[in-house]
């Protein structure tokens, strides 16, 4: 201890300040996202339970065609009929209780056209989580999702003069439903796995966007999903369209109030990407940590196409989710980049899937895991090159930290190479936070902590690099607050 | 999912047991019993994703074994100890004939059958017989049930304390056309230095038949064991290994396993690092040719603090053959400050063979060093045009390429020790491929 070069009282007060700004990050989420509306206001909920009333029931409220209708038919029974996956985490996947969750809800019988006519229960949730603000910052457009379904959308000017379609599902099923019914479950049919059979089913809002021509879209397109009512699921779902030549950046991001008992997320994203377009998909989810989220994401490039899965994952209890890409047309290029933080209690079984089907595509795959307090990040990932795929190449690096003994590191990438004139690479890497960085960085006058977590930030740093600036902050806040308390 | 008759293994195996000392009789009914009753292997885990289990179930029980060897191998014709401190011949999973070099018989080290062993050396057989089979999670027990019920024959080797063996071990094995299960047992005890080399080929390159064996290794405190496995059979016979070791303090073990042959292989070998310092190496070498089906399956438990381990596996595949590899790294909250090294590399010599792979790591504490790595890519072109420039022929330069790509593993094989019989194999196929 030499007291001469302690901190001036004014250093003191900056630090206390810091430190009590970063403990409100976490000590106000409840009062921030814990908050809960009155439920009686609600215009419609489906009991609880699955079964052909409530599928037949969500479609007829809806008024939707018949053949989305029959879809919905068919792919109950396909879910009905399909085990649940004896893989990955068994034990909390079996928990799961179908009988027991909502399967519909909705908040408002009409959609807000502006801000102005959003109901003010619904608004004040939005305050909450900085929509208008968003707005204020030049954002292309808001669709947030609000229960099922969307209630308020705006789309700018500009966009709309480019022919750009920013809107709910529902919305674009109804005006778009041409382009929908021939692209809808083309890239993941309901039979492709029991959650995509159940999204299939039940499905209500996400987002509907297509992109002419030769537009590039120069602003993110947005949308924020919440969860409200206990109990209930949601099951979004999402369908991107880049024409040709055309550029594209969606963003979703998630946060949801913290409730006692399961709630079950299972979205369906399908990306398809056109001749020389390109798509950029951007999640960070942040479920509370009784959410389960099992979702299929899924895109198909054709050639000189790109397509790019940014994926943050921190939240639920357990996700199950592993972005895809098939690289169906020539020179075709995939870039899946996630990173994951799995906090105690909690399973990121998180991935990506590159499929090579077309000769001289290319893929990089980046993935960083992050577990504490005894949380486990599990790698699980697929490389397949299909025969005819020449000239492929494929990149996979997974980087795991492990910050306590208690945590767990899981790795397992499945690569299938089915033709010869290709390179197909992966490396992972597990470890501790190093003792020489850590040496290194408290020898210049950080403490144990704040060195960690500088050391996590850097480790992730591939990831929110690659982030607009608004949410590379709230990632970064987010990671501090897993962290607090992390040395001790 | 139902197993195919298994009245006549009942048979087989009690007509087996007759001849043994109650406590392996009573082992045999045991594994008889788990095998019939637990179901196949679930194909949802990568252990059995790309090997249909059914297909290594046995229709029938097994052939009664040759007893002729056929023409010995040419070091063990001579009759001279010069490159092997002991033979042994193995037939259908029965060992024929066993030696040790007599001058150094007086070391106390033992290359005997075991069911022999079990009946006159039970202190050294039973606490180790069928011990590791819950290791490593009892993965893949199943088969290994069934060796245990069924096995012919196999061969006990027994290293004392402290002995050090300046020469291999070596050890020839043939199957025939029937179904054999063998069961064999490695011992090296403490503070000991012995290398094992099993040399495994079919009686006639046209016999299709199956072999399930389970080999047991055990190395003690200290000990420094090697054992080689040389896979030579014909195109279209099965094999089903089981390798099974335990390390304990400080001791190592080095496998080299090179798989040259069989239509179809699933190989299974675990490594429980048992105690505190316990090290294994392992290196293969595989080369797919025609239209083999090459499985195998790597299980590393880092179950003590401190422990190490190296995997590096190589494959090359050519025709229609498809090789895959999957490894499992397991450094479990217990394994504290170890460190874990796997690598898996496939070059693809053609464009109807296919390489998979599946590295899994499992890491259940903070306090690790564990890498992995794949990679999966044809000859390099760099390296072709190289060898070229120098006046190589097309040919002659992928075959060195090929060659030198397995050199790492092909150095492990003592000098003299099929080594060279070994790179004129792939010599010969990669001539053929090309």
């Amino acid at each position: 201890m030499t007291p001469d070069n302690g901190p001036t009282p004014a250093e003191t007060a900056a630090a206390e300040r810091t430190a009590s700004e970063a403990r409100d990050i976490g000590g106000d989420y409840d009062r921030k996202y814990g908050f809960h509306d009155d439920e009686s206001a609600y215009d419609f909920k489906s009991k609880k339970g699955l079964d052909h009333a409530i599928v037949e029931m969500i479609s007829r409220y809806k008024k939707e065609p018949e053949w989305m209708r029959e879809r919905r038919h068919a792919a109950l029974d396909v879910f009905l009929a399909k085990p649940m996956p004896r893989w990955g985490n068994s034990k909390l996947l079996d928990d799961i209780d179908f009988a027991n969750i909502h399967y519909y809800v909705r908040a408002s019988e009409r959609q807000g056209k502006t801000w102005e006519e959003v109901p003010e229960q619904v608004k004040k949730t939005f305050d909450r989580l900085g929509i208008p603000e968003a707005e204020r910052k030049f954002l292309a457009g808001v669709t947030a999702q609000y229960e099922s379904e969307v209630v308020y959308h705006s789309i700018r000017e500009d966009l709309d003069k480019l022919g750009v379609v920013f809107t709910d599902m529902d919305t674009g099923l109804r005006e778009h439903e041409e382009i929908v019914r021939r692209h809808w479950g083309t890239v993941i049919p309901s039979e492709d796995n029991k959650f995509s059979a159940l999204n299939t089913a039940v499905w209500s809002g996400g987002s509907f966007v297509y992109v002419p021509k030769g537009v590039k879209v120069e602003i993110p397109l947005q949308a924020y999903f919440r969860i409200n009512t206990e109990n209930m699921g949601q099951f979004e779902r999402t369908l991107i369209i880049a024409d040709e030549g055309s550029q594209v950046h969606y963003i979703e991001g998630c946060t949801a109030p913290t409730y006692s008992s399961d709630s079950l997320h299972s979205a369906v994203v399908e990306l398809i990407a056109m001749p020389g377009s390109k798509i950029r998909y951007t999640t960070i989810q942040n479920w509370s940590k009784n959410v389960y989220n099992l979702v299929t994401k899924r895109a198909v490039a054709h050639a000189g196409a790109r397509v790019e899965w940014i994926d943050g994952n921190l939240g639920s209890k357990l996700t199950m989710k592993y972005p895809a890409v098939y690289l169906v047309g020539e020179r075709a290029h995939a870039e899946i980049l996630s990173v994951a933080f799995s906090g105690k209690d909690q399973h990121q079984d998180a991935g990506s899937k590159v499929v090579h089907v077309a000769p001289n595509t290319t893929s990089v795959v980046t993935s960083k895991s992050i577990s504490k307090d005894g949380g486990r990040g599990t790698y699980r990932g697929l490389v397949k090159v299909h025969k005819g795929a020449k000239g492929a190449k494929v990149n996979v690096k997974c980087d795991a930290l492990i910050l306590d003994a208690a945590s767990r590191s899981d790795t397992y990438p499945t690569m299938e190479v089915d033709e010869k004139k290709v390179a197909v690479e992966h490396e992972a890497t597990v470890s501790k936070v190093g003792d020489e960085q850590l040496f290194f960085l408290m020898s210049r006058g950080l403490t144990e902590e704040e060195a960690t977590l500088l050391i996590v930030n850097g480790f992730i740093e591939p990831f929110t690099k690659e982030l607009p600036m608004e949410y590379a902050v709230e990632l970064n806040r987010l990671i501090q607050l897993e962290m607090e308390g992390s040395v001790g | 999912m139902s197993v195919s008759p298994l009245s006549p293994l009942v048979s087989a195996s009690l007509a087996r047991a007759s001849g043994d000392p109650d406590w392996l009789a009573a082992a045999r009914a045991a594994g008889l019993e788990r095998y019939a009753k637990g179901g196949l292997p679930s194909r949802a885990e990568h252990l059995w994703r790309y090997t249909d289990p059914v297909r290594l179930v046995p229709g029938s029980a097994p052939s009664d074994p040759e007893t002729r060897f056929g023409d010995l191998p040419p070091d063990f014709a001579d009759g001279t100890f010069e490159r092997a401190s002991a033979y042994a011949i193995a037939r259908d999973g029965v060992l024929l004939r066993a030696a040790v070099d007599p001058l150094i018989a007086h070391l106390g080290f033992l290359v005997e059958d075991l069911r022999a062993a079990a009946a006159s050396r039970r202190a050294l057989v039973e606490p180790r017989l069928f011990a590791l089979r819950d290791t490593c999670d009892g993965a893949g027990g199943r088969f290994d049930d069934l060796a245990a019920a069924l096995f012919t024959g196999g061969t006990f080797v027994h290293v004392p304390r402290g002995v050090t063996l300046d020469r291999p071990v070596r050890i020839a094995h043939r199957v025939g056309g029937g179904f054999a299960a063998s069961r064999s047992l490695v011992v090296a005890e403490a503070q000991c230095t012995a290398t094992v080399v099993i040399d495994l080929s079919s009686a006639a390159e046209t016999d299709a038949g199956t072999l399930h064996e389970t080999i047991e290794i055990h190395v003690g405190r200290g000990a420094e064991l090697r054992v080689v496995f040389v896979q030579r059979l014909g195109d279209r016979a099965t094999h089903a290994p089981v390798v099974r070791s335990r390390v304990e303090r400080d001791g190592v073990l080095d496998t080299v396993t090179v798989a040259l042959g069989g239509g179809l292989v699933k190989s299974l070998q675990t490594v429980e690092l048992a105690e505190p310092g316990a090290r294994a190496n392992a290196l293969g070498i595989v080369f797919a040719d025609g239209r083999r089906h090459l499985d195998h399956h790597t299980f590393l438990d880092h179950a003590a603090p401190s422990t190490s381990s190296d995997l590096d596996y190589r494959a090359a595949v050519a025709g229609r053959s498809r090789s895959s590899f999957t490894g499992r790294l397991r450094i479990p909250a217990a394994g504290a400050r170890s460190s874990a090294h796997q690598s898996n590399r496939n070059l693809v010599l053609a464009d109807t063979a296919r390489a998979d792979a599946i590295p899994e790591l499992e890491i259940l504490t903070n306090d690790v060093s564990c890498s992995h790595a794949v990679a999966t890519s044809p000859i390099d072109e760099e390296q072709l045009h190289f060898a070229m420039t120098r006046g190589l022929s097309p040919a002659d330069a992928r075959k060195l390429i090929v060659l030198g790509f397995f050199e790492p593993a092909l150095e492990k094989i003592p000098p003299g020790m099929l080594a060279d019989g070994v790179r004129e194999v792939l010599e010969r196929k990669l001539g053929a491929a090309s």
